[in-house]
């Protein structure tokens, strides 16, 4: 099992991590957008959580760059701290958004995102 | 007035035709006189004829012509004699033998000629008496007729013939004595009297010397004889003139003749006529004067009563029509002048009240204008301001949320890491220390979100940004909810939390922001209610809204109905004093308070926001006496 955690807050990704390791689940972080394209391109991951306010290169600009590249049937959780609108997930719906998430994260929504898309 | 025009009028039509009617009668009955003169006239005639046949008879007869032979000289004595005896109108008599040789004549003219060709010679030789009534020349160079009679012997043989020369005078005297001689025409009654023969000669007439067409007894006169005189006369008859034709009687028999004689009437009645033209001419004239009158009558009654009237009228229409320019100036009677002026005066009130009023009005217009203007330039400039409000709203919205967002980024990582420190496994790690510390930086962590999330919300709601979705909501499921979300708070001081709820259907509200403030109320009540023995009740209540109250919102709501919740604790209570600036942003009722109690001071100031942003209000129950009372009302559905 292998998570991308894509932020440019290098705390909370480093949180996450450590709260994925402590499960025995392996994480990756990229604190960077286009950083994180190129992991999703190359490899294939069991989870993404992807943070949309990303500087310079957001978290849009990737799902859109996705979807260009037309690499779908990822599994990836979108975490926002502002309202993302119900249409605005269903353009993505083919690449494998499968949720969003309203920032901050907290335990609960990791232990939630755990037990719902990284059960074996 | 106009009425009596016609009246007159008819009258006067009627008037004329009687009159005109009563001049053909009087012409009639002039008529009857002249003919029944004529007739007599014409009697007389007959017998005057009769006679003089009769002296003939007598004298051709007379034994001493007829049968003695006596002498030439005595028998011409006994024949002037006779003649004298009879009538001065007798000029002569002659006797002819049967070859036209005169035996005797009483005339002593020389009997020379011979009268076997003429017509009396001729028609006394057939053995009848004969008139020759064609007038001739006869003895003393006088115009006369000739009446024939044969002379037969004893033996009842024509012997000779006799020929009695008769004046025409007799005709004069029978006509002297009637109404149709020379000397009546001086009276207004004027006749041309003319004896005519039925072959068209004129053997008499009255007026000879007047008459251009007759100059003697022989003259022509172009007067066709009528056949049936009596219709011919008729047309004859003009308006001033009789024209009566009168055959001869038929009883002058016992002689022949050459014809009979008419006697025509030509009578000139313009003389009788003339007065009573005049009297109905002069009628008449009065008659056409008056209808002349009438009619001007009329024409000035019009000019000066209708025409103004009429005139009148339409001023008034035009009036009536808001067309008060035009001046009203009627000439006329009396009454119609003087309500011309009203009128007028009327009119000119009106125009300069509507001259007035419609300069009034285009003052106020133009002040309208002007303030219109200016209104444009407020709105203008207010929408400029509202632009600029709305640009820096939205400004001071996005660095709220930024500042919110930043606040909150650090937090995340360390409320993390210190809540994966607490969780089970890995806590039996720790000391009592550690522990302890963990706990106190946790709550710490947990308030200092609570406070930038009420400033945020404090802020939002200000900005009236703050987003309501409100739903349909049971109120006791939204209770029963509530109460378990709740429960965790009331472990600590090990409070007794407990809810009443007397009602019962839904509410229309946002059931996550209504939470908000029951959340608010309640962790304000757990801050104050004492340490040991904390009391904490949520109670709902059902209100009938009173009809006044209703609004028109409220009207699909068949009975209107308010829910009103109440947040109950045991605590210190609020001071009278200190009600009024509770529901203030950073409001606490003093420092030292704050202290023990904690808290940001936006709680109730929130809580406020978020009730009236569904209608309801919020208020503090000051006649609760056990601690503090706080209630809301929300519209039950």
């Amino acid at each position: 099992m292998k998570v991308l955690i894509i932020d440019d807050n290098e705390s909370i990704t480093e949180a996450v991590k450590d709260f994925f390791e402590f499960e025995n689940i392996e994480c990756k972080i990229v604190n960077e957008g286009r950083l994180g394209l190129s992991e999703i391109e190359n490899q294939k991951f069991d989870l993404i959580l992807l943070d949309i306010a990303i500087p310079s290169y957001t978290g849009i600009d990737i799902l859109n760059e996705l979807k260009r590249q037309r690499i779908e049937k990822q599994k990836i959780i979108i975490f926002t701290a502002s309202v993302f609108k119900s249409e605005q997930i269903d353009d993505f719906l083919e690449i494998g958004v499968k949720e969003v998430l309203t920032k901050p994260i907290s335990l609960d929504k990791l232990e939630y995102i755990k037990q719902k898309y990284l059960k074996t | 007035m106009i009425l009596i025009i016609p009246l007159i009028i008819g009258s006067i039509i009627i008037t004329s035709i009687l009159s005109l009617q009563n001049i053909s009668g009087v012409r009639a009955k002039f008529y009857d006189i002249f003919e029944l003169s004529g007739i007599q006239l014409m009697n007389k005639l007959s017998i005057e004829v009769n006679e003089i046949a009769e002296d003939l008879s007598r004298l051709s007869t007379n034994p001493i012509l007829a049968n003695s032979p006596t002498p030439i000289n005595y028998q011409i004595t006994l024949l002037q004699r006779q003649i004298n005896l009879n009538n001065s109108e007798y000029l002569a008599v002659s006797v002819y033998d049967k070859n036209g040789t005169a035996i005797i004549d009483t005339s002593d003219e020389s009997p020379g000629e011979n009268v076997l060709q003429e017509e009396f010679f001729k028609q006394a030789l057939a053995g009848e008496p004969y008139f020759d009534k064609n007038p001739d020349e006869i003895a003393y160079n006088q115009t006369g007729f000739h009446f024939s009679a044969p002379i037969y012997d004893s033996n009842k043989v024509i012997k000779s013939i006799m020929d009695l020369e008769v004046s025409i005078n007799f005709i004069n005297n029978v006509f002297n004595n009637t109404l149709f001689h020379d000397e009546t025409k001086n009276s207004s009654l004027y006749f041309i009297s003319r004896l005519i023969h039925n072959d068209g000669s004129v053997i008499y007439a009255t007026t000879q010397q007047n008459d251009p067409q007759v100059t003697n007894g022989q003259h022509n006169l172009n007067l066709p004889l009528p056949g049936n005189p009596i219709a011919d006369y008729k047309k004859r008859n003009s308006q001033d003139s009789i024209l009566i034709t009168v055959p001869e009687s038929e009883n002058a028999k016992g002689y022949r003749s050459d014809g009979n004689w008419t006697l025509l009437l030509d009578g000139n009645l313009s003389t009788v006529m003339s007065d009573y033209n005049n009297t109905v001419k002069g009628f008449l004239i009065s008659s056409i004067l008056i209808l002349v009158i009438a009619v001007v009558i009329t024409i000035i009654a019009v000019r000066k009563i209708t025409s103004p009237i009429t005139h009148l009228k339409n001023s008034a229409l035009e009036l009536s029509k808001d067309n008060f320019s035009k001046e009203i100036m009627v000439e006329g009677l009396n009454e119609v002048k003087d309500l011309s002026i009203s009128l007028e005066v009327m009119r000119r009130n009106i125009e300069s009240s509507k001259k007035n009023l419609i300069r009034k009005v285009r003052e106020r217009t133009r002040d309208l204008e002007r303030a219109n203007e200016e209104l444009r330039t407020k709105e203008f400039q207010v929408n400029s301001i509202n632009n600029e409000l709305r640009i820096s709203n939205r400004a001071k919205e996005e660095f709220l949320s930024m500042i919110s967002h930043e606040l909150k980024t650090p937090i995340t990582p360390m409320k993390l890491y210190i809540e994966m420190m607490q969780k089970g496994n890995k806590s039996e790690n720790l000391n009592e220390f550690q522990r302890k510390a963990l706990t106190i930086m946790h709550r710490n962590i947990l308030k200092l979100e609570t406070i930038i999330d009420d400033i945020f919300t404090v802020y939002k709601l200000e900005l009236n940004s703050f987003p309501i979705n409100k739903e349909i909501t049971n109120i006791v499921d939204f209770v029963e909810n509530n109460m378990s979300g709740l429960s965790p708070l009331m472990k600590d001081k090990n409070i007794m939390f407990i809810s009443i709820v007397n009602a019962t259907g839904s509410m229309f509200c946002d059931p996550v922001r209504i939470s908000q403030v029951l959340f608010n109320l309640v962790n304000n009540a757990v801050d104050h209610v004492p340490e040991q023995g904390g009391e904490i009740t949520i109670r709902v209540d059902e209100e009938d809204v009173s009809t006044s109250k209703m609004s028109f919102k409220d009207n699909d709501n068949k009975h209107s109905r308010s829910v009103i919740f109440t947040v109950e604790d045991n605590g210190i209570g609020i001071q009278p004093e200190n009600i009024d600036g509770l529901f203030k942003k950073f409001y606490q009722i003093d420092t030292g308070l704050r202290r023990k109690f904690g808290g940001t001071g936006l709680g109730l100031a929130i809580c406020k926001g978020i009730i009236e942003s569904h209608g309801g209000k919020i208020w503090i129950d000051s006649s609760y006496r056990n601690g503090a009372s706080f209630k809301f009302s929300l519209n039950s559905y």
